[in-house]
């Protein structure tokens, strides 16, 4: 109880911690955008009948998917990090 | 000018063909002269680009050597008008300064004269005309060489065969016209005689732009006795005057070194012809003594205009060459260059620099103004506005329907909206890097780099505009519409640029929107590509094409991502937009992943 009470402090003071947590949030929120854009698309996509349209949307779902796939990598890599400087 | 000349010339000379047909062979021959003239100014060009220029430089290091040049080369070439060009042409390079530039004009003047005693001493004594015609042979057969230097000696040979042909004409002509009219009546002696003459030879070379032919008319038909001694004195005198009409138009399109030159030119030749119409009486008893001196027979009036026109250009040298410092001076006091309108930075002040916020978002706002002027610029070498990038049909429309698309002066834009607004910007951000009130921030160079990206697409844009303008009225389908589409490609990027960053404010993840952006780059160069190579395939287009095509379907995909990544900094790194935004934005790699993983 002690150790954590001192690790939370240490982490506290300690403005390296500070940032990766507030990136780390940011992080989220953006995942968590790009999850409701890629579902969003997911649904236009199945309703479309516009070829054009299906392709515009086709092109974002794939980047979205990228790029949620990047962000959940970076996210893993912090929580891996965290968790060995504990 | 030279259409009024056309549309009055035109009828006049078909009414004096259908009236005289003497006055039809001197036309002639006046036609084939200036035509040989043209031939031999051809030929002396094989020689320009080293030899010509070599000697040049070493034979005009001085005034004096600069007036012996103007001579030596007037007389060889026969052609002031090409003396003159080169020197132009050396000025403007500056490898000439105006006051040896001064110096080969007068000499040139000097050379000039030597013409009038070729023709009075060897052209009308002489059946020149036989020796036309092997010349022309010859000189034919040296044109249809490869090499560029035999293919020069090809049209001296045939220029000069042309100006004795010229010439011969013109003499049988006069000959010939003595039967029919007698010239001689219009005779005008006194100070009356002389001024109108002198208007009819300025008048004569301004027509035929040379002062050469204007001389060789003036000695056939003194030779012909159509006109008295008198009035061929004030013939010369006035042809002399005309002649620096041809400098002054061929100086339009020189620096400002070259209009100054094209001025000297003009002072020196009415400067001389003054003189020697104020005091004719005294070059008429000058003329008579130098001619007895050298054996030439007093009633041999054509050679004795000959020493004429040399003694009046001789006095000119004599009275303007001391003053060529000065006529310098006057010229650069009086002929100012004209400072081009160029566009300039607006955001940029010294103020700025003080905070490194005020500095960045000053940069950003100069960038974006450049970025404005880069787009009007590429907009405009494909005959496009801002305007027509409202509805993409009529975007189409307008590239297609370009009857004749005009060559934007790309590179005159560039100095005037491009130049001074990015030397500006990265002269600040060298200033800021190294200003003691902060360290140089990411965004300094990110904003670096957009300056270089759009400077970049401007570049590839005038790589693709020959091209372009060789193709987009191509009558070759095929080709035709493969340049239209590159240019319809690059405006409707222009287009969705201008509407990502109208919606910037409104949109949850613009990086997305830029991904998507920059996969349509992508996938539209590999469309592209397959499409030209089908193209080939069909013989629907030629290699040759093909390759030009390709070629410069790589600068339109140059110029696309170069304007996307100018837009990326400019609208998004230096925004609000949250950190990891930019961390997953897809590279070059990943947005060729999406490319295929769409089209299989």
């Amino acid at each position: 109880m002690k150790a954590k009470f001192l690790t939370q402090l240490e982490h506290f003071f300690d403005p390296e911690h500070k940032k990766t947590k507030h990136y780390a949030n940011e992080l989220k929120t953006v995942l968590g955008k790009l999850k409701k854009k890629e579902r969003e698309l997911a649904e236009a996509l199945e309703q479309t009948t516009d070829q054009e349209l299906a392709k515009l949307y086709q092109t974002e779902f794939e980047i979205i998917r990228i790029q949620r796939k990047k962000g959940l990598d970076i996210l893993q890599a912090i929580r891996k990090d965290r968790q060995q400087n504990r | 000018m030279q259409k009024l000349f056309l549309i009055l010339g035109i009828p006049l000379l078909s009414i004096g063909f259908w009236l005289s047909h003497e006055f039809k062979g001197i036309a002639a021959g006046v036609a084939i002269f200036l035509f040989g003239m043209l031939s031999l100014e051809q030929g002396f060009k094989a020689f320009t680009g080293g030899t010509l220029e070599r000697i040049l430089q070493k034979t005009t290091d001085t005034r004096i050597k600069s007036l012996g040049f103007g001579i030596v080369a007037t007389t060889l070439m026969q052609s002031s008008s090409l003396v003159s060009i080169i020197t132009i042409s050396f000025l403007s390079a500056g490898l000439l300064d105006l006051a040896s530039g001064i110096g080969i004009i007068f000499g040139a003047n000097l050379g000039t004269s030597t013409g009038a005693w070729l023709i009075a001493g060897f052209g009308l004594k002489v059946d020149i005309a036989a020796y036309a015609l092997p010349m022309l042979v010859f000189g034919i057969l040296f044109i249809f060489q490869t090499r560029k230097k035999l293919k020069g000696v090809g049209f001296i040979l045939t220029g000069l065969g042309f100006l004795f042909l010229g010439i011969d004409y013109m003499k049988d002509n006069f000959e010939r016209i003595k039967d029919t009219i007698d010239l001689v009546e219009f005779a005008m002696p006194g100070i009356k005689g002389l001024l109108i003459y002198t208007a009819v030879g300025i008048a004569a070379t301004v027509v035929m732009q040379s002062s050469h032919a204007t001389m060789v008319l003036i000695i056939t038909a003194l030779a012909a006795q159509q006109i008295t001694y008198e009035n061929a004195l004030a013939l010369a005198v006035g042809s002399n005057i005309g002649t620096t009409i041809t400098a002054i138009i061929g100086a339009f399109g020189a620096n400002i070194d070259g209009k100054r030159l094209a001025w000297a030119h003009l002072i020196f030749n009415f400067f001389t012809g003054i003189v020697t119409l104020l005091f004719i009486p005294y070059f008429v008893v000058s003329v008579d003594w130098i001619s007895d001196k050298i054996g030439i027979n007093p009633s041999d009036y054509t050679l004795k205009l000959a020493v004429f026109h040399t003694l009046f250009n001789f006095a000119g040298i004599a009275l303007l060459f001391p003053f060529i410092g000065y006529m310098v001076v006057f010229l650069q006091r009086f002929i100012k260059e004209r400072k081009i309108s160029i566009f300039m930075p607006k955001y940029l002040n010294s103020s700025a620099v003080e905070f490194p916020e005020t500095m960045n978002e000053s940069i950003r706002l100069e960038t974006l103004h450049l970025y404005d002027n880069a787009i009007y610029v590429i907009l405009r070498t494909f005959g496009l506005s801002r305007r027509d990038l409202q509805d993409n049909g009529q975007l189409l429309h307008t590239l297609m329907n370009q009857e004749n698309p005009a060559e934007y002066d790309i590179e005159n834009a560039y100095e005037k909206r491009i130049k001074g607004i990015y030397s500006a910007i990265i002269a600040f951000i060298s200033r800021a890097s190294f200003s003691p009130e902060h360290t140089p921030t990411a965004k300094l160079y990110w904003l670096r780099d957009a300056n270089r990206h759009i400077v970049e697409a401007i570049k590839n844009t005038k790589h693709l505009q020959n091209n372009w303008l060789h193709f987009a009225t191509s009558r070759y389908r095929y080709a035709r519409d493969e340049y239209h589409k590159i240019a319809y490609q690059i405006a409707l990027l222009i287009k969705q640029i201008d509407e990502f960053m109208k919606n910037i404010e409104a949109d949850e993840l613009p990086f997305v929107s830029l991904d998507a952006l920059k996969t349509k780059i992508e996938e539209d160069d590999q469309l592209i590509t397959r499409s030209i190579e089908t193209l080939i395939r069909e013989n629907k287009i030629t290699p040759e094409t093909g390759s030009s095509l390709i070629n410069d379907s790589a600068y339109m995909f140059s110029i696309k991502t170069n304007l996307v990544k100018a837009a990326e900094t400019l609208f998004l790194h230096n925004t609000h937009h949250l950190e990891p935004e930019h961390n997953l934005a897809l590279n070059e790699a990943e947005i060729k992943t999406v490319v295929e993983t769409l089209n299989p």
